[in-house]
């Protein structure tokens, strides 16, 4: 079963949204059901008690992701 | 969902591909891995709200719960609504229908009936989605405990004393 | 706990006829049962013969690392949220099994040609052993795996992925994924869980070759 929502983003947060969906092909539905998954993955992997590390391309730097 | 190709795709291309093996990802030899992701999956569900086994489980613990302590004190569906003043028919309910959520009031007079927080009572309900690991052993420990209509019993007298001070330790701990 | 998806085929290569099978959404205790009960049993004699006629383990697929790392990886898979099953049933037993991931880590394309777009990840496409040909010498069922990764890009589409879809290929199918499917061999990992094993993806214009093209 689906339901439905109204969300209120700011002009801001609704043309990033708009570029996001245009870049990744996605609607918006889409792209905020990707966004709940990886946010969703990502934050049961810290409530683990694990790491989540994100590196630079040239793998000279490496920074803990603390919070999403 | 709806499948994107046909039957008649389907049927020439098994025709065509090679004879060979197929398996990616990793390779799957016994049940064991599977078995302990269905039930995260069951889980996930319940606290979804969609209906389950453990969503059922905890509704039988709240009938129990009430039946028991109405047989420990010696009381009637009616004396016991009327002691901590409920309507009778809707406490008959939740001894008898598995699926029935009691509304707050009736949480509330229950918990303070038996002495811990509405808070934990309301966890024994199907409309609960928080549950943790102690309280669905002990409920389901206190499940297995008999059920005749007799007077309690000295081991039924402990199972329910030991159900209900689990209850009051995540009264504690849930602050 | 599951429910049918659609009537698809396999192929009895006994008989040569096709065979109704039916695809379902989820699984449950019974298709446990017969990985338990009739795949497990089969898995242990055909290694235990590989051994005593001096064949390798990797010979006839079964070795017993991957396995273990195999395990090792799904104790990690604990968030339903993100996976969706798939069971392949015919002939009275299960004769396939597609899990899918469809966000977070793995989900995130490869391919240069869409590089970071959202694909469907498959976390394993296992077939019941008596239908491999690496296996068995006599494999009963064909079309389980083309059958279940037409399923992945069904489930690509409808999530709107444009049929993309990513998968790890296990030694020995990487000319099916290749060959057959038509997917992108983009190279062995050289580090995390699927080290060693080429990862393949099918890219959103393949994924329309994949479905149009009928012999």
């Amino acid at each position: 079963m689906k339901r439905t929502m109204t969300l209120n983003l700011s002009d801001a947060e609704m043309s990033v949204l708009d570029a996001m969906c245009e870049e990744k092909g996605l609607s918006k539905t889409a792209l905020v059901r990707q966004a709940l998954r990886l946010y969703k993955s990502v934050d049961d992997r810290l409530a683990r008690g694990e790491k989540v590390f994100v590196e630079s391309a040239d793998k000279s730097e490496k920074v803990e992701l603390m919070v999403l | 969902m709806k499948l994107h190709f046909t039957a008649d795709w389907l049927r020439s291309h098994i025709e065509h591909d090679p004879d060979v093996d197929c398996d990616a990802g990793l390779p799957l030899r016994d049940a064991a891995p599977l078995e302990r992701l269905m039930q995260e999956r069951s889980r996930h569900q319940a606290t979804a709200g969609q209906p389950s086994a453990a969503s059922e489980h905890k509704t039988v613990v709240l009938f129990k719960l009430v039946h028991q302590l109405r047989r420990k004190d010696g009381l009637s569906i009616a004396q016991l609504a009327a002691k901590i003043r409920v309507d009778a028919a809707e406490l008959e309910k939740v001894e008898k229908d598995p699926c029935y959520v009691p509304g707050p009031r009736t949480v509330h007079q229950l918990a303070e009936f038996i002495g811990v927080s509405a808070r934990a009572v309301e966890q024994l309900t199907a409309a609960s989605s928080a549950q943790n690991d102690n309280l669905t052993e002990a409920a389901h420990r206190f499940a297995a405990s008999s059920d005749d209509l007799s007077k309690l019993s000295q081991a039924e007298r402990r199972d329910l004393n030991d159900f209900v001070k689990v209850l009051a330790s995540i009264d504690k701990k849930n602050g | 706990m599951k429910e049918l998806v659609d009537r698809v085929f396999l192929l009895n290569r006994a008989t040569g006829r096709f065979e109704d099978a039916d695809l379902y959404h989820g699984l449950d205790s019974t298709n446990l049962a017969h990985i338990e009960g009739r795949w497990r049993p089969l898995f242990e004699l055909r290694r235990r013969e590989a051994k005593a006629s001096l064949q390798t383990l990797a010979e006839v697929n079964a070795e017993d690392a991957h396995w273990e790392w195999g395990k090792k990886a799904l104790a990690a898979l604990n968030d339903p949220f993100l996976f969706d099953f798939f069971v392949l049933e015919c002939g009275g037993s299960t004769q396939a099994i597609l899990m899918t991931r469809k966000g977070g880590q793995d989900c995130f394309s490869r391919h240069p040609e869409h590089q970071r777009l959202p694909l469907i990840y498959v976390e394993f496409l296992a077939t019941a052993p008596w239908n491999r040909p690496k296996l068995v010498a006599e494999p009963t069922y064909k079309g389980a795996g083309r059958a279940l990764v037409g399923t992945a890009v069904s489930l690509s589409l409808e999530e709107e992925f444009g049929g993309r879809i990513g998968l790890h290929s296990l030694p020995g199918a990487e000319v099916f994924y290749r060959d057959a499917i038509g997917m992108t061999d983009l190279g062995a990992d050289s580090e995390g869980v699927h080290k060693g094993l080429r990862y393949f993806e099918l890219s959103s214009r393949d994924a329309a070759t994949f479905l149009s093209v009928q012999h």
